[in-house]
């Protein structure tokens, strides 16, 4: 029981009014009972709003503080920008105040925003600028052009024209006798097997390829030489069948 | 206009009728003045080849190299070497009734490929990507240049969004409003609800977090070759 010298040291009479003097064991009421379950959830659960549930926590707090979960205190330690991040934070935003200026600032952070930049909303081509690579390359036509009107045209005199139908003549005969020969060597040696014919490489393997089959390091590899071995021995039998010496 | 006026759906442009046959008649006169500048370059007149560079250049420049290559130093020397090619190779193209720019925008794609290979720097596209472009431009760049630069910057897009789904969603937010929207940073800082120097370091962390995301695609695409 609370002594009646103690009750007048009581702080203030608004205190006295707002907490009734309720014997402790007293049977709730209806509205008790419907504030205490409040309590208790916001107890169990913190993010249930509820004054004295607060309450409750900042005594719990000052009473016993618990330490800051690690991972709590990472996440504000990284949302602290280092020197270095400010110096480039700083950097990337003078490079956004040049892009206007049509600036080309180094780093990657400043390229990079410039791609996006370019990207979303391309610029056009200075007029002067474009003017003078058309006028480069204009030049450059008449520059080729006049090379190849600058080649020398040897005249060709009447005496070495007759020389050179003489000679002319002389090698198409020549050349005629020679095809005569290799042709008719040529004509029994024609092939008689057919040519080896696009297929599927899959008789090649006794099973069938698992893609990205980690248990079998390197298949990939070995079955795409296997294949490309067949392909080119393949190749190699058809050339040979096409010049006739099979 | 009636190619700007119509109807474009998922790359396709829905067209009346009529309005079908003016733009094809209007296409068969383009490719007759093509053709005919075309024939004049592969003679050696320096008037028509400038002529051809400049209706398609400045499109190929900001449709294809551009977005590819990433900034304007590089866009401009694939431009230039394209144009080197184009002088070089320009008697051996054949006139196929596709036009002049197919032809222009396959030989800038291999121009693109080159560079991104050579380079090896850190940008949106890659090689994988310039190279299946260069596969399919062979058959299916379309006749009209201005069908063709919508499909292309579409598919820049495309790569655009694709990577930003790959970033948490606040840096992917940071990014697009700051670099794709181009808003001023304290906008962007009051609209994701920090201070603007904090807006700075959330930046550098969105693009951070997206260099190593696309750094991680194009070394697991690596190791897998």
């Amino acid at each position: 029981m609370v002594d009646r010298d103690d009750k007048k040291r009581e702080p203030s009479a608004t205190r006295e009014a707002s907490v009734p003097d309720i014997d402790p064991d007293a049977p709730p009421s209806a509205d008790e009972v419907a504030a205490s379950e409040c309590l208790r959830d916001a107890l169990a659960d913190p993010s249930v709003p509820n004054h004295d549930a607060e309450l409750a926590r900042s005594l719990r707090a000052a009473f016993a503080p618990a330490a800051i979960a690690a991972a709590a205190h990472d996440d504000i330690v990284d949302d602290v920008p280092t020197a270095d991040e400010l110096a480039l934070a700083d950097e990337l935003r003078a490079a956004l105040e040049d892009l206007g200026g049509g600036g080309d600032n180094g780093g990657d952070e400043p390229d990079l925003v410039r791609a996006l930049g370019a990207a979303w909303r391309p610029g056009e081509i200075g007029k002067t600028d474009h003017d003078a690579l058309v006028a480069k390359a204009t030049k450059d036509l008449a520059a080729s052009n006049s090379d190849n009107e600058g080649a020398k045209i040897i005249p060709f005199a009447r005496r070495r024209a007759g020389i050179a139908a003489v000679a002319t003549g002389i090698l198409a005969l020549a050349a005629s006798v020679f095809l005569f020969i290799t042709t008719s060597d040529r004509s029994g040696l024609r092939p008689s097997a057919p040519l080896a014919r696009a297929r599927s490489t899959q008789p090649l393997f006794g099973e069938p390829f698992k893609a990205g089959d980690q248990s079998k390091p390197g298949d990939a590899s070995a079955r795409i030489d296997k294949i490309a071995v067949a392909r080119a021995s393949d190749y190699r039998d058809n050339r040979f069948r096409k010049w006739g010496v099979r | 206009m009636a190619d700007a006026s119509a109807e474009t759906r998922d790359g396709v442009i829905t067209r009346t009728p009529e309005e079908a046959e003016a733009v094809q008649k209007r296409r068969a006169e383009a490719d007759a003045i093509d053709r005919e500048l075309v024939q004049k370059a592969q003679a050696g007149d320096r008037t028509a080849l400038g002529e051809l560079l400049h209706k398609y250049g400045p499109g190929l420049y900001r449709s294809i190299l551009l977005p590819r290559l990433g900034n304007k130093t590089a866009a401009t020397e694939a431009l230039a070497e394209t144009y080197a090619k184009v002088v070089a190779n320009i008697g051996k193209f054949v006139w196929q009734n596709v036009g002049f720019y197919p032809w222009l925008r396959t030989v800038a794609l291999r121009v693109a490929l080159d560079q991104l290979r050579a380079k090896k720097r850190l940008v949106l596209f890659e090689e994988d990507d310039l190279a299946r472009e260069v596969d399919a431009a062979q058959t299916e760049t379309p006749v009209e240049q201005q069908l063709s630069d919508q499909r292309d910057r579409e598919a820049a897009r495309r790569k655009v969004d694709d990577a930003l789904g790959e970033i948490h969603p606040r840096y992917a937010r940071a990014i697009r409003l700051r670099i794709l929207e181009e808003k001023p940073r304290d906008a962007v800082a009051t609209e994701l609800g920090v201070s603007p120097a904090t807006f700075d370091v959330l930046l550098h962390r969105a693009v951070a977090s997206l260099k190593k995301t696309l750094g991680r695609a194009t070394e697991g695409r690596d190791s897998d070759g």
